[in-house]
């Protein structure tokens, strides 16, 4: 009886207690889990396939189109619909938690993940009732390829795609206005102080006064560490948008011509301009924004847990705006396998600057553990235990990227699978993915008005699964690509099945810990309790933990 | 594309190679599948002047038989569409001869075009 209680009604949840803001951000929350169940879905198909005629799974999955059309959306259901939600909510919820302002609009914020999602159910309907299957890296003229593939279908993937965008731009606009409203803390602050604080300028200035023996410049800098990474990761978010949207805008004009029976040259695009346009801006998220949001969540969740300081924080600072140099520069690894890309962007951009990342994420890592060490002795709660999943996790990833960012050895692991394994999955299943689940757990009880988890035994056997299957499969994959096997290739004859079915295995490990972790969270908060977070809030409160004068006086002006 | 190529060990063999529509991938594989080397085909366009080339050298040192398989995707065009066969692999596309079991050339001699 108990169970069922549970599973209608929660532990002691409460919908009707929580405030607007405390909605919208659980609203994207259970959507990104929902997406990721699907990703997870997608990729067991994929690894059934590719181990071989002897996988149990239904015929059809073995046609290339459909094979392909899988390919397609799953990085852009993994990516979008999944990570980028999961992260745009936990930004919407902690900008004005750490600036103790109100969030500047929480319809805007309604509006982020209701166009994520439907965008993203777009482009999935795309591959699944067109077929249309250019892949995410939609090299030029592949997705304009009407031969291939039904324009109308990929009219409705980019479509899909731009209402992604859009619902990006609502996102961006939403975390300025928030930063730069002169209410509360911020109420004798100026707009130029608040950029020098959101560029990490502050901090090099504290460096250099204190190298020179002067005071510090500023003593409490206007806006908190964590701040201070969104802050500067949205510019990277904002122009990879630009660059999406506008590589979506070219393939759309192709296919409405097309569609309209007057098609245009296809020839009239240099493939390998567009790539370099297209990698600059995706770069700008792979590289710039991953290890610019994850350092900062890292920085917020270790003072979080340790309650203490964090170690070199100026040092820190800084290095969020050299990470501005570092994004916008690192493309060409990407270009190394082209021949007609020019030699000096391929030593600069693909090799050195590439590997300065190291350095960046090295200092990340660095800085984060010894806050934490020095915090010690520490309780090994549920966060920290996912925090140093995330911090094993880059530092698999990052440096399994090093080494294919060389002239040499990308002649030898270029679209194999040890790019997509070794380095993408464990940097985002692992990395990425146990950050936020750290996240998750510390917001928990803030977001939900304490409400109590269901099983902390499943939270454990989620962790370690997660973790297990999350490095093994991406290191098998790694170890098939270094026998040879590409990524964005079709094998049907199990050619490589002893590394796919030990990937495979890893594989349902991570697909039965996220079954485990909605089971743990639909058990805390009740069927009714899911539905009643999408119902409206009563409370219209844009804010968490301010005192109500500041908000209303925020309603006054 | 000829049928076979054969090559003398240490010989330096430039491959060139054209697309005319899609982006593809050149790769030589050894029989055990795993990758000698690959390179990107962008299609030459041609615009304005601009020739992207895709071509390498590269000198062989073992004996052995290498496949051809493009090393990116293309479309599900370049597979066969109920047996998921990749079309655009070439078997036994370049043999090397001449080359000691440890590698190196068997008798002196110099680099050849």
């Amino acid at each position: 009886m108990s169970l069922m209680k549970n599973l209608i009604s929660g532990t002691n949840f409460d919908h009707t207690s929580l405030n607007a803001l405390q909605k919208v951000t659980l609203r994207a929350v259970i959507v990104s889990f929902l997406f990721y169940g699907l990703v997870a879905l997608e990729g067991m198909i994929m690894r059934m396939v590719q181990v071989g005629p002897s996988a149990p799974i239904p015929e059809q999955f073995f046609h290339p189109d459909h094979y392909f059309s899988i390919m397609t959306v799953h990085p852009i259901v993994g990516i979008f619909g999944s990570t980028y939600q999961l992260v745009f909510a936990a930004f919407l919820f902690l900008v004005p938690f750490l600036t103790k302002k109100p969030l500047y609009s929480v319809k805007l914020a309604n509006w982020t993940w209701g166009l994520i999602t439907g965008g993203t159910v777009l482009a999935w309907l795309a591959a699944f009732v067109w077929q249309y299957a250019p892949l995410y890296t939609l090299y030029w003229p592949l997705p304009a390829d009407t031969a291939q593939f039904s324009a109308w279908g990929g009219i409705v993937f980019i479509i899909g795609v731009a209402l992604i965008m859009f619902g990006t731009f609502g996102f961006i606009y939403n975390i300025y206005a928030t930063i730069f409203q002169k209410i509360g803390v911020h109420e004798n602050k100026t707009t130029k102080e608040l950029l020098i604080s959101g560029f990490g300028i502050d901090g090099m200035f504290n460096l250099w006064h204190k190298l020179t023996g002067k005071p510090p410049y500023s003593k409490e800098p206007a806006l908190a560490l964590p701040v201070v990474a969104i802050f500067r990761g949205t510019v990277d978010t904002f122009l990879d948008a630009i660059v999406i949207l506008t590589a979506g805008l070219l393939v759309l004009v192709y296919l409405l011509f097309d569609a309209s029976g007057s098609p245009l040259d296809v020839a009239s695009i240099d493939a390998l301009l567009y790539k370099n346009y297209f990698w600059w801006g995706l770069d700008l998220v792979a590289d710039g924004l991953v290890l610019i949001y994850v350092a900062g969540s890292w920085y917020l969740l270790a003072t979080l847990i340790t309650g203490q300081k964090l170690f070199m924080e100026n040092v820190a600072r800084a290095a969020l705006m050299l990470e501005l140099l570092v994004s916008w520069m690192v493309w060409s690894h990407h270009l190394l396998a082209d021949q007609g890309q020019p030699e000096m962007m391929k030593l600069i951009s693909g090799e050195m600057v590439t590997a300065f990342e190291l350095l960046t994420q090295g200092l990340a890592l660095f800085i984060t553990l010894v806050t934490l060490w020095k915090a010690r002795p520490l309780k090994m709660t549920m966060e920290l235990k996912y925090l140093l999943g995330g911090l094993v996790g880059f530092g698999l990833a990052v440096p399994a990227a090093i080494i294919q960012a060389d002239m040499g050895m990308n002649r030898v692991l270029h679209n194999t699978q040890w790019i997509i394994g070794a380095h993408v999955h464990i940097a985002l299943i692992v990395g990425l993915y146990m950050t936020l689940y750290s996240a998750v757990y510390v917001l928990w009880p803030i977001v939900t008005n304490n409400t109590k988890l269901y099983s902390s035994k499943l939270s454990n056997i989620h962790f370690w699964m997660h973790l297990i299957g999350g490095i093994g499969m991406g290191a098998f994959m790694g170890m098939a690509g270094l026998d040879g096997m590409l990524r964005r290739h079709l094998y049907v004859d199990g050619e490589f099945n002893t590394w796919m079915i030990l990937a495979a295995i890893c594989g349902t490990m991570l697909l039965v810990a996220w079954l485990l972790f909605l089971i743990n969270v639909i058990m805390s908060v009740g069927i009714k309790g899911l539905i009643g977070i999408f119902l409206p809030a009563h409370d219209k409160t844009a804010s968490y933990g301010i005192e109500p004068e500041t908000v209303a006086e925020k309603h006054k002006v | 594309m000829p049928k076979k190529v054969t090559v003398e060990c240490e010989q330096t063999i430039e491959f060139d190679v054209r697309s005319r529509d899609l982006v593809y991938g050149f790769g030589l594989f050894r029989q055990d599948g795993t990758m000698v080397m690959q390179m990107q085909v962008n299609p030459g366009t041609d615009v304005n002047g601009i020739l992207d080339p895709n071509d390498i050298l590269w000198t062989f040192n073992h004996n052995g038989v290498f496949d051809v398989i493009s090393t990116e995707y293309s479309g599900p065009d370049a597979y066969d569409e109920h047996t998921g066969k990749d079309l655009m692999f070439v078997k036994n596309f370049v043999e090397v001869v001449g080359c000691k079991e440890e590698g190196g050339k068997l008798e002196a001699g110099g680099n050849t075009k």
